[in-house]
């Protein structure tokens, strides 16, 4: 009677698992298609074309570039590209200045408006309001602020008493600094926007205990906000290292890569390449080369991550 | 009006086992309490008993009727849950008729069940407020009606009173007492509360891991634990204990650590003469009288009191081991006054260390 | 150590007045409850203390000192919040520490003050666990260590023992009376539970509305409430309480109850010389489950009760009753066995009576 039983139960429940599942891929099947169609197709395209010298001017589709097989040169040729290095070496160095740049001042203002004070809402409004702006309107009003003739030199001269007459963005050196300066202030209203949420996050009894126990504001600030804010801060920062990498319209607006090519970036060098150059086998290489190259840096910074957080855990508990 | 039975129930979740081996047999009209301590399997009988999920061995009968296969609805039992479940856009009344409008019976029944649960259940003033407007116990009570239009055969309750305040929830057991009584049903009520589970239950189950450790009334639970783990989980303050083992030659009990030396009752058969045993005695059965009063036989100290009106606890120290006493009344004592213990023969228990099984009963 | 003292001490929240003119010294080195129900304010008058929360008025004064415009990072009291406020990033033994390292105290005086109240607090192998892994109990002992190692002078205490499971509150109740013994502070303890106000302070101060109801000994309190809240908040079973009429009766004194029947007081007894100074004859006559004796029906002198209920709670027996329609309740020892049903007759002893006036519900003849 009680094997019975047992089997009728679990046959019942086997059953209606199965179908449950068997239904539930069935109706994700058509996402699945496209999501596989989206990614998948595009990747094989681009490794396929990226093996070839295949161009818009061969007047071929793209499915015969295989006529002009060449497996490595793209690849080869990319190694020895100083102009693709050098376009690197500038996004890089504009990440590294921007960035902790925008961090230090989103952090300050977020410090400033977790405590309410009179005209918060609106000083608040008024800050965020950089991010709205589209970025090529941005770009355009920098580029008339860094005029030689702009409101720019204009305030400095007036300040110094000294007839100051920059060239912004036609000068080799200032020209990287000018879009520096302007995507920070585009910019740093994001950080400040995810710093601040991530404070107001911060458990206000804990603070309170804190106080209790006698730390001062800056105790208060270094050992328990920044640490209880440790994700927020890595998110925010990782957001803006990934979106400055790609750092691209304020670029087309203000200098178009110049003076020559001294405020040219990856992505800016990789649009010339594109459209100036039709080298279209060349940027595919040079496209998958990048992504390659992020993933492995990606992982390794996701693997460490993971075993700092499994240290963590395999730590004394329930 | 059923008599509710598990045979030999198991379920297992994938490796967790939830229930074991559960005999249990729930008579007619009775006031069934399941108590234990979370996640001991509490939840898992009464879904089981629900038809909610299939035991994987053993049967459940009701009224001897083996209701195996049986789909919730055909049991006809009434699960009041805790967090009430009352449907906040309807009245009471249409929350109480709610259950008959499903089952398709026409207006003028539903209308004449509705007014008679009302009335035994004193919320007919109630009807036309939405649950938002009644109190906790009002609640409460319209949603024991929802279950009891249907005319179940028992009612389940998983801890339906745990959410409402300590004043409450001391009314609301009595109340819910005399509702058992007067609506003679099966009642069979889940807590983790036992205080809760003493002071309603006729008879009442002990739960842990999913296995039913003692069956008994209140009195016999309390008094005449089975095991260490029932003595532990009842009364309040806590039982004392102290490890130490029993000499059968002189029936006495002596601890390892401390001067502590005492008589005890008729032995059981599983004494074993110098294995490891657990002396345990209830706080209100702890003799305390005057350091030179030969009634007492262990010395200690006062180590602190609790003056709770009513009665007191005097927390006694014998040599690092605190114990906690309790006395009727207001009584003076100062701190590490020396005082001397009486331990009532009748009322010593002594359990196997190791097993937790009784040795020694009380009388 | 320190006195506190708060005098005239009142908070208001725009109309709402949370604390009305408190006043209450809480002696050195003095264990007190503030007792009462939520909403009551006793957790308001706490966070003034502590410095949390703005005074509207009144002072607060630590030995003679006004502390009231001092921020609370500088008043040197330590405070055990309700959720332990535990910091959560930290180990066990970095919030333990947590007091001294912003203090700036020397690494290796740390460690020796953070291992000797890890032994104290029984926490020795859990000082390298990340607090988040730590039971319920072991967090409450965290939150008290924390506060203890910096020696404040006063010891703010947030209903610690809310969250525990039963057992362990009540042996924290016996460890935090013992710790307050060895540390030798002044305390003061935020709770609705009058079981731990009672087993726990040397005195109590019970609130209602903002208004302080009652301060003193627990005894006092228990035994001298001086109205009817304070006697209905205390005790469990709370206090029976029936409205009653005065009628002289030649030289004694009769409690009329109607239907439950009467009670005649001899003329020259204390509970008769009291209820003479009555502002009116109708009285509400109060008295505790375990002062009642229960006899058969139908003596003289007892009231007429029958029972309805009878509820087994460990070491005692609740017997319930209904007089004249009310709810009364009667304790006996465990095992006491009566027939549901049963008519019985009630006798409350003379020397265990409590009058309250029926209007004010101010005690009668109460010193």
């Amino acid at each position: 009677m009680s094997a019975q039983t047992a089997f009728g139960a679990a046959r019942r429940g086997g059953l209606f698992a199965d179908e449950a599942k068997r239904l539930g891929f069935l109706m994700s099947l058509p996402a699945q298609l496209l999501l596989l169609f989206i990614v998948v197709f595009p990747l094989l395209m681009q490794i396929y074309v990226s093996l070839t010298y295949w161009g818009p001017l061969d007047g071929e589709s793209w499915i015969y570039a295989y006529k002009s097989l060449n497996p490595l040169d793209n690849y080869g040729e990319l190694f020895i590209d100083g102009r693709f290095w050098a376009s690197i070496a500038r996004t890089l160095f504009i990440v590294v200045v921007s960035v902790p740049i925008e961090f230090l001042l989103g952090l300050g203002l977020a410090t400033l408006f977790v405590d309410q004070f009179p005209g918060r809402r609106i000083f608040y409004s008024i800050l965020l309001m950089p991010m709205m702006i589209v970025p090529a309107v941005a770009g355009y009003m920098f580029f008339m602020l860094f005029q030689s003739n702009g409101p720019i030199n204009d305030l400095v001269s007036r300040l110094t008493g000294l007839d100051m007459d920059f060239v912004w963005l036609s000068d080799p050196n200032l020209a990287i600094v000018a879009v520096m300066i302007a995507d920070i202030w585009q910019w740093t209203p994001l950080m400040f926007l995810i710093l601040l949420a991530g404070m107001m996050g911060v458990p206000e009894d804990q603070l309170r205990a804190a106080t209790l126990l006698g730390a001062n504001s800056w105790q208060r600030f270094w050992r328990i906000v920044l640490p209880k804010m440790k994700m927020v801060i890595i998110i925010a920062v990782v957001i803006r290292v990934v979106e400055c990498f790609k750092i691209f319209d304020l670029l087309a607006v203000m200098t178009k890569g110049g003076p020559g090519v001294e405020t040219e970036t990856l992505s800016y060098y990789i649009y010339k390449l594109t459209f100036a150059d039709l080298e279209w086998a060349y940027v595919a290489a040079l496209g998958l080369f990048v992504l390659i190259a992020l993933s492995l840096i990606a992982w390794a910074a996701l693997w460490r991550l993971q075993k700092a957080q499994a240290r963590a855990e395999t730590q004394p508990g329930r | 009006m059923a008599r509710l039975e598990f045979i030999s129930v198991s379920k297992s979740y994938g490796k967790t086992i939830a229930v074991r081996d559960v005999n249990l047999s729930v008579e007619d009209n009775e006031f069934f309490c399941i108590f234990g301590p979370p996640s001991c399997g509490k939840t898992t009988l009464l879904r089981l008993l629900l038809g909610l999920v299939e035991p994987d061995e053993g049967e459940i009968r009701i009224d001897g009727r083996s209701v195996t296969g049986l789909g919730p609805k055909e049991r006809n039992l009434a699960m009041v849950f805790q967090n009430l479940a009352l449907f906040p856009h309807m009245t009471a009344a249409q929350n109480l008729a709610f259950p008959l409008v499903e089952r398709k019976i026409d207006r003028a029944e539903v209308a004449r069940r509705v007014a008679a649960v009302a009335e035994t259940l004193h919320i007919t003033k109630l009807l036309n407020k939405v649950p938002a407007h009644l109190s906790g116990g009002e609640r409460q009570r319209v949603a024991i009606g929802r279950a009891l239009v249907r005319d179940p055969a028992a009612f389940l309750m998983d801890e339906p009173i745990a959410a409402l305040d300590a004043r409450l929830r001391e009314e609301m057991r009595v109340e819910l007492k005399r509702l058992q009584r007067e609506l003679k049903h099966t009642l069979i009520y889940v807590t983790h509360d036992q205080e809760e589970a003493m002071s309603i239950a006729d008879r009442m189950a002990i739960l842990e891991n999913g296995m039913v450790r003692q069956v008994g009334t209140p009195d016999e639970i309390y008094n005449h634990p089975q095991s260490r783990y029932v003595a532990e989980l009842v009364g309040s303050p806590p039982m004392n204990f102290i490890e130490g083992e029993v000499d059968p030659m002189s029936r006495r009990f002596r601890a390892d650590k401390i001067a502590f030396d005492v008589a005890l009752a008729a032995l059981g058969p599983h004494v074993v003469a110098g294995g490891p045993a657990c002396f345990a005695i209830r706080p209100e059965d702890i003799v305390i009288c005057a350091a030179d009063d030969p009634a007492g036989t262990v010395a200690a100290e006062v180590y602190e009191i609790e003056p709770l009106g009513a009665f007191t606890i005097v927390d006694v120290n014998i040599g690092e081991t605190i114990l906690k006493a309790m006395v009727p009344g207001q009584l003076q004592f100062t701190l590490h006054q020396p005082i001397k213990l009486g331990f009532p023969t009748e009322k010593c228990h002594v359990f196997n260390r190791a097993s937790g099984r009784l040795l020694v009963g009380a009388a | 150590m320190a006195s506190i003292r708060l005098s005239n001490l009142t908070k208001r929240f725009g109309p709402f007045t949370a604390v009305a003119a408190l006043d209450l010294l809480i002696p050195d080195k003095e264990f007190v409850a503030l007792l009462g129900p939520s909403g009551c304010g006793k957790t308001t008058t706490m966070n003034m203390i502590a410095g949390i929360e703005s005074v509207t008025d009144g002072q607060i004064l630590f030995d003679d000192r006004d502390v009231k415009n001092l921020p609370s990072g500088k008043r040197d009291v330590g405070f055990v919040f309700q959720n332990y406020a535990i910091f959560t990033h930290m180990t066990v033994y970095e919030n333990i520490a947590f007091g001294l390292r912003v203090r700036n105290v020397a690494r290796s005086e740390i460690d020796r003050r953070v291992r000797t109240m890890a032994a104290l607090m029984r926490l020795e192998d859990r000082l390298e666990w990340p607090s988040g892994k730590l039971s319920v109990n072991e967090l409450q002992k965290v939150a008290i260590g924390r506060s203890a190692i910096t020696e404040p002078a006063i010891f703010l205490l947030d209903e610690p023992l809310s969250n525990l499971d039963a057992a362990f509150r009540a042996f924290m109740r016996t460890e935090l009376k013992h710790l307050q013994h060895q540390f030798q502070q002044t305390m003061v303890y935020v709770t609705h539970d009058q079981i731990e106000a009672m087993s726990l302070a040397d005195r109590i101060a019970v609130m209602n509305l903002g208004v302080l109801q009652q301060y003193g000994t627990p005894a006092e309190i228990y035994n001298r409430p001086r109205n009817i809240f304070v006697a209905n908040f205390m005790g469990s079973p709370s206090m029976n309480l029936l409205p009653c009429r005065l009628v002289s009766e030649g030289s004694a004194l009769r409690f009329s109850f109607g239907e439950a029947g009467l009670l005649d007081v001899a003329g020259d007894s204390a509970l008769a010389r009291r209820a003479r100074s009555a502002p009116s004859a109708d009285v509400i006559f109060g008295v505790r489950p375990e002062d009642v004796e229960i006899t058969q029906a139908g003596g003289a002198n007892a009231l007429k009760g029958v029972v309805f209920f009878v509820e087994p709670v460990g070491a005692r027996t609740v017997v319930h009753l209904k007089v004249n329609g009310k709810v009364f309740k009667v304790t006996k020892e465990k095992r006491f066995k009566i027939a549901i049903g049963t008519a019985v007759g009630l006798i409350p002893p003379v020397g265990k009576c409590h009058l309250f006036d029926a209007a004010s519900g101010d005690a009668i003849g109460a010193g």
